[in-house]
């Protein structure tokens, strides 16, 4: 197979910035600070490698950081669905009649100018400190997105599509089936893409502040701070944001599968 | 609506205007039966499109009457307006899926229009697979599936190369030899229209009314040959001229 010049910067090139960005990391943890500041602030990479990767007992090393990475995978996967679902339900009664839209859409707004820490204390006295005050801290940060992107969608198809629909005197359940849903599909997953990242965020947040349960990755990472266990701690905030690219390389894939005949479908993975 | 069965459409006057604004086509009547393939030209905004989209019921008239069976209508866009997450056989199937009628029982019918505009090999293709004229076939094949009395088909070979135009003009003449619709035809070309029609009416400028009704005089099936025949050219002229007069 012939692997062309282009192509092979192309993988090089982020390989170099990795490579530059490792040595600036070396750089300042060995030259601009002293063992004892090193080992608090800023440990050097293999130290983070070695005590967060490649460690695995039952409280030390990558086992607890997983466990509870899954903990608020989990919370993040419900808030999204339960975001979806609800988000995508809201944007199809919106997208009936302008009224409907109107009457709707500013308190849509308003959940998402909402700053989510305001709603802390309100979350907790309504669902407690535990598992659910969590996924509803994600939904509340995952939903806008999902509405706003699908009614974009609903609201953007084609005026001569629909005017063919005209033709045939369909149903208006038919045309939001046949028509518009799926040419709303891109947009849809636009939103879902944003908003799968916005509720791992929410998942993360809500571990720092509905402590009761399982422990998350949040609060997690709030523990170590705590505890001057910094090589981990890094390791811990390596892992969560490994998981929020995984989630948009995921979701970017699905909707370039499922989306592989609509026109707007070229763009790249990342 | 006519006594007369083999009319497929008929404007009894019709006139539209926009709230607001000046009339857009004033007094039309017209009629056209099966087997007649009617022609429109005339300057741009002269209210072609118009006159077509009353006649398939997208607009109301303000005055007059439009008579026409609804259910029997094959409409063909300017641009082949194709859902782009359908392949070309189920873009074919929409229409008869629409009126709800059953895949089964349209199955043959799709097979023989899917043959009729040569789209065999390519039926599984999605529509950004297909070139511009084979996009435009799935759309007249669409409308084709459910036998309609009366074709409305406003430009829909403007986007084309003039090689796929002819092609095309050939393709849409044979479908209509064999399959004796009533047409309504908006083009903007004088040779087309003069190759495809029985007859030609000429508009006039906005307000749209008609200016002159042109026969002409071939038989179907026609020649390719017959875009160079003399009396061909003369056609071409009277209608050119007419259409010339309406810009004055």
């Amino acid at each position: 197979m012939k692997v062309s010049r282009s192509h092979v910067i192309r993988v090089v090139s982020p390989i170099i910035t990795f490579g530059m960005a490792l040595s600036v990391w070396y750089f300042i943890s060995y030259f601009v600070m002293n063992a004892n500041r090193r080992s608090v602030a800023l440990p050097a990479p293999h130290d983070v490698l070695q005590h967060g990767f490649l460690t695995w007992e039952q409280n030390r090393g990558l086992q607890p950081i997983l466990r509870a990475m899954l903990i608020t995978g989990r919370v993040a996967l419900i808030g999204l669905i339960v975001a979806a679902v609800l988000g995508f339900a809201i944007a199809v009664v919106m997208n009936i009649a302008k009224p409907l839209e109107w009457s709707l859409y500013p308190y849509a707004v308003i959940v998402q100018t909402l700053p989510i820490l305001a709603l802390v204390p309100i979350i907790k006295i309504w669902f407690g400190s535990n598992l659910t005050s969590r996924t509803v801290a994600c939904v509340l940060v995952a939903i806008f997105p999902i509405i706003t992107n699908a009614l974009f969608g609903l609201q953007s198809t084609d005026k001569s599509l629909h005017e063919l629909f005209s033709l045939h005197k369909v149903s208006r359940f038919t045309r939001l089936r046949k028509l518009e849903i799926p040419s709303a599909m891109p947009s849809i997953f636009t939103g879902l893409r944003i908003a799968a990242g916005g509720s791992v965020i929410g998942a993360i947040v809500g571990d720092f502040f509905f402590r009761q349960g399982a422990i998350g990755i949040g609060r997690l990472i709030d523990n170590y701070q705590k505890e001057g266990r910094t090589t981990e701690l890094f390791a811990a905030a390596i892992v969560s944001s490994l998981f929020g690219v995984m989630i948009f390389v995921g979701f970017s894939f699905l909707s370039k599968v499922v989306l592989k005949h609509w026109h707007e479908t070229t763009e790249r993975v990342l | 609506m006519t006594t007369d069965p083999s009319i497929v459409l008929d404007f009894n006057r019709v006139s539209k205007a926009f709230t607001d604004g000046p009339p857009i086509i004033s007094d039309i009547s017209l009629t056209v039966a099966r087997g007649q393939f009617l022609s429109i030209v005339g300057p741009s905004g002269c209210g072609k499109s118009t006159l077509l989209r009353i006649a398939a019921g997208l607009e109301k008239p303000t005055e007059g009457i439009c008579g026409v069976d609804n259910n029997s209508i094959g409409y063909v866009f300017q641009d082949p307006t194709l859902l782009p997450w359908r392949n070309a056989r189920s873009n074919i199937n929409l229409f008869a899926e629409l009126q709800l009628i059953d895949k089964l029982v349209v199955k043959d019918r799709v097979d023989d229009v899917v043959e009729l505009v040569g789209l065999r090999e390519h039926q599984e293709k999605y529509p950004r697979q297909l070139s511009g004229g084979m996009r435009m076939r799935v759309s007249l094949a669409r409308s084709l599936v459910l036998r309609p009395q009366l074709f409305l088909l406003d430009e829909p070979f403007s986007a084309l190369d003039e090689i796929n135009r002819q092609r095309l003009n050939d393709e849409i003449l044979q479908i209509f030899v064999q399959e004796q619709f009533g047409v309504l035809f908006v083009t903007h070309s004088v040779a087309e229209a003069v190759y495809l029609s029985s007859e030609i009416i000429v508009m006039s400028a906005p307000p749209g009314e008609i200016k002159k009704r042109i026969k002409v005089p071939f038989a179907y099936p026609r020649d390719p040959d017959l875009r160079y025949d003399p009396l061909f050219a003369s056609v071409a002229l009277e209608v050119s001229q007419s259409l010339r007069e309406t810009q004055i």
